[in-house]
């Protein structure tokens, strides 16, 4: 069974680099700051940006969706001002993230601070739960389509791809307003410093990147980039994650009916670890390696993969050409998507 | 909308299932044959200070059981439920464990509060020792992304595609269909998929204090109801083609025949009617049956007002004024969150197995404003080919799931 085309048709981000695709693209080019301490989209205000109304308990993570998703629609023309009557229902969003400690640690210690066990704020029990990114996003804008989230560590993006992608091919979104968005939080930097342990943590960035993803023979404008592979493997052992990297690498290579010489670049996951690089060594050999977001972002765990593909949709030298983006996670997943940029 | 591509049809033939009603297919479907309540007191946390103390739990898990030898102190309850459950399904499908290994395998879970148990944990240990200190195992053990990756660890995959889905409590009907087009596609050769949700303080808090936590029931279309009791367990079905399943001789439970998401995008708790409509109508659509097609409906039935009229204005738009027999597992299971629409797919395999309809226990006096025929307390005997299992969830997240007799 041949599936139809799926393509890259815009893309948008509110990042530690930018307040939008081009500013991001821009400051990407400038050599990293290299400097400790996290990457936070600086000056960034929920109330600041989406205004008083709706953002009273709304946290961090979902003022940067509701707006990066915002920023993206009226890039397209598809700002619920502008499109057209009844696209509500077919345009869905897809968002990966991860766990929402920040929300949940004011909530539980307002429960155990405070008189009673139930003195807590119930405006803030949608934000104790991941979907509220995605969710709010949709009531914001009016997005009546499928409407959901995925969880799956760095490899979030690729997940939530994966997930949009099929959500196309199986007729339930014409469009599908796919990414990912991590908040920057005390609560994170000490948990993640907890699980690093006498390790060095990486610093920690934030931010929210958004595709527009579309059926080729649907879309109403030149697409950036077509997603010809998203392939996916698990390493129960972590000794084994080359190899399986590798197998996804092959099988994607197979999807796309191309061979290994044909793919111009790589973009390397946050960790850039030895494993990852041997594993895109083996199969590619010296092909240009892609590294400037993961420097200069940080670790943005579940968006890394977003804006490892916003590199490559915003590298000049990435065009008429198929480009591969890689990821592993400390849990045993790994992925790659493969690329042909216009 | 398009009308889906060709498709490969869609088998499930493993289930695994850990409710506070009973483990495993043959007793969960003993108990909802027999309308048995899983409700007791709160064991999972402290309980002082609060009024009502009643959920569903799962009394007897052993995660030692069924787990492997080294993983289960290294998981969250949670975890220990998906993984447990995940191999539960895997077995009772008769998958040979070797050769899973090198297939084609997704792996999708859907949750509402993923491993926040440990994280909640880490917050009161904070406050009782007034330190800032973060246990790092519990930091650990508190990733969400970890109730799918521990499975496909515990499993050994190595070509899997791993995912949690946290769509809250519609999140297992929405990795069911994740799992559906994944396989529909021809994209992996088996999905395990389902729901799961271990009992967490903070989410029992968020309903008592938005004042849905039932006294001590859980009644569902009931003029009498009083809300939701919360509860855990965890529903895992192992989905594969037709044409698998015949080459390799499996017991084939039921097929999915499709599904549908909608959003509400107008409010982030209260359900809207007209979106739970047009869920249920994409469903049908991308299941290719007409609403008159369906025998049985597994509502999301949490036992609240604002669900039941919500609910049930929906349902009768849909099925114009006449809907089948309207069943909520909620009245027996609790409402077990991410798990939900998993253990209430499940529910309705039995029902199309095993020709009965599972009653809404609890059931005292009729609603006027909720005209549905809701199987009071007695079980049905009942010759069902398609069912219909309904989830809602905060954010307004809608996923309807449309079931059939095996083939």
């Amino acid at each position: 069974m041949t599936a139809p085309t799926v393509v890259i048709s815009a893309w948008e981000t509110i990042s530690p680099l930018g307040w939008n695709a081009e500013e991001h693209a821009r400051n990407l080019r400038k050599p990293a700051a290299g400097e400790p301490g996290p990457r936070t989209v600086a000056g960034f205000d929920v109330r600041q940006v989406l205004g008083p109304r709706g953002t009273r308990a709304m946290c961090r993570g979902t003022g940067l969706a509701v707006a990066t998703t915002g920023q993206l629609l009226a890039r397209v023309g598809l700002d619920k001002e502008r499109r057209p009557a009844g696209s509500d229902d077919w345009i869905g969003v897809v968002l990966a993230t991860s766990d929402m400690v920040q929300p949940l640690s004011s909530f539980n210690t307002d429960s155990w601070t405070r008189g009673r066990p139930y003195d807590v704020d119930p405006a803030q029990a949608p934000s104790l739960l991941m979907n509220v990114h995605s969710g709010h996003s949709a009531i914001w804008h009016r997005l009546r389509g499928p409407n959901s989230t995925i969880c799956g560590s760095h490899l979030g993006s690729l997940l939530a791809l994966s997930y949009a992608r099929r959500l196309l091919h199986g007729g339930h979104a014409r469009a599908v307003l796919c990414g990912a968005v991590e908040e920057h939080s005390e609560v994170r930097a000490a948990y993640t410093a907890a699980r690093a342990g006498a390790e060095a943590a990486t610093a920690l960035g934030e931010g929210c990147v958004a595709f527009l993803l579309e059926s080729a023979a649907t879309a109403k404008r030149p697409p950036l980039a077509e997603v010809v592979a998203l392939n996916f493997g698990f390493a129960a052992d972590p000794d084994d994650t080359g190899t399986a990297l590798t197998a996804a690498l092959h099988r994607a290579l197979e999807t796309a009916g191309a061979q290994a010489a044909e793919v111009s670049a790589v973009a390397l996951g946050p960790g850039g670890a030895d494993t990852e690089v041997a594993a895109i060594r083996h199969t590619f050999g010296d092909v240009r390696l892609l590294s400037a977001s993961a420097d200069a972002v940080g670790d943005t765990e579940s968006v890394s993969g977003a804006f490892q593909i916003a590199e490559i949709l915003a590298d000049p030298r990435c065009a008429q050409s198929l480009v591969a983006a890689t990821s592993t996670d400390s849990e045993g997943r790994v992925g790659c998507a493969l690329l042909r940029v216009f | 909308m398009p009308g889906p591509p060709a498709r490969r049809r869609v088998m499930i033939t493993g289930l695994g299932v850990i409710s506070s009603i009973g483990t495993g297919a043959p007793a969960f479907a003993d108990a909802l044959h027999h309308g048995r309540s899983g409700v007791s007191p709160i064991t999972a946390f402290d309980t002082r200070g609060l009024e009502y103390t009643n959920a569903c739990e799962v009394a007897d898990f052993d995660p030692e059981a069924s787990a492997s030898d080294t993983g289960p102190a290294a998981r969250g309850r949670a975890t220990q439920l998906a993984v447990s459950s995940a191999r539960m399904a895997v077995r009772d499908g008769g998958l040979s464990p070797a050769t899973l290994r090198g297939q084609a395998v997704l792996v999708s879970v859907g949750t509402t509060n993923g491993e926040a148990r440990e994280l909640d944990g880490i917050t009161e240990r904070q406050v009782r020792n007034g330190t800032d200190a973060v246990d790092p195992a519990a930091a650990h053990r508190g990733r969400t992304s970890r109730l799918s990756s521990e499975i496909a660890r515990d499993l050994e995959l190595s070509r899997a595609e791993v995912m949690t889905v946290p769509t809250a409590c519609a999140a297992g009907n929405y990795a069911i269909g994740y799992g559906f087009d994944a396989v529909a596609a021809g994209d992996v050769d088996v999905a395990i998929c389902g729901g799961v949700d271990a009992l967490v303080r903070s989410t029992f808090l968020s309903f008592y204090r938005l004042g849905t936590i039932a006294p001590e029931r859980c009644q569902p279309f009931d003029r009498n109801r009083q809300g939701i009791l919360t509860g855990e367990g965890s529903g895992m079905l192992v989905l594969e083609s037709y044409d698998s399943a015949l080459a390799r001789g499996a017991r084939i439970y039921a097929e999915v025949l499709g599904y549908g998401l909608s959003c509400d995008a107008s409010h982030p708790v209260a359900p809207e009617r007209d979106s739970v409509a047009a869920c249920m109508s994409r469903a049908h659509a991308n299941a290719g049956v007409a609403a008159g097609d369906i025998d049985l409906i597994s509502a999301h039935g949490t036992g609240t007002r604002a669900n039941d009229l919500t609910e049930v204005a929906a349902i009768r738009r849909v099925f114009d004024d006449a809907p089948p027999p309207t069943i909520s597992v909620k009245s027996m299971l609790g409402h077990t969150m991410g798990a939900a629409s998993a253990l209430a797919a499940i529910a309705s395999v039995m029902a199309l197995t095993e020709g009965f309809i599972p009653p809404t226990v609890g059931f005292e006096e009729p609603d006027p404003e909720v005209e549905i025929d809701c199987v009071p307390n007695e079980a049905r005997t009942a010759d069902l080919r398609i069912v219909q299992n309904n989830a809602m969830a905060f954010g307004g997240n809608n996923a309807v799931l449309i079931l059939g007799a095996r083939p």
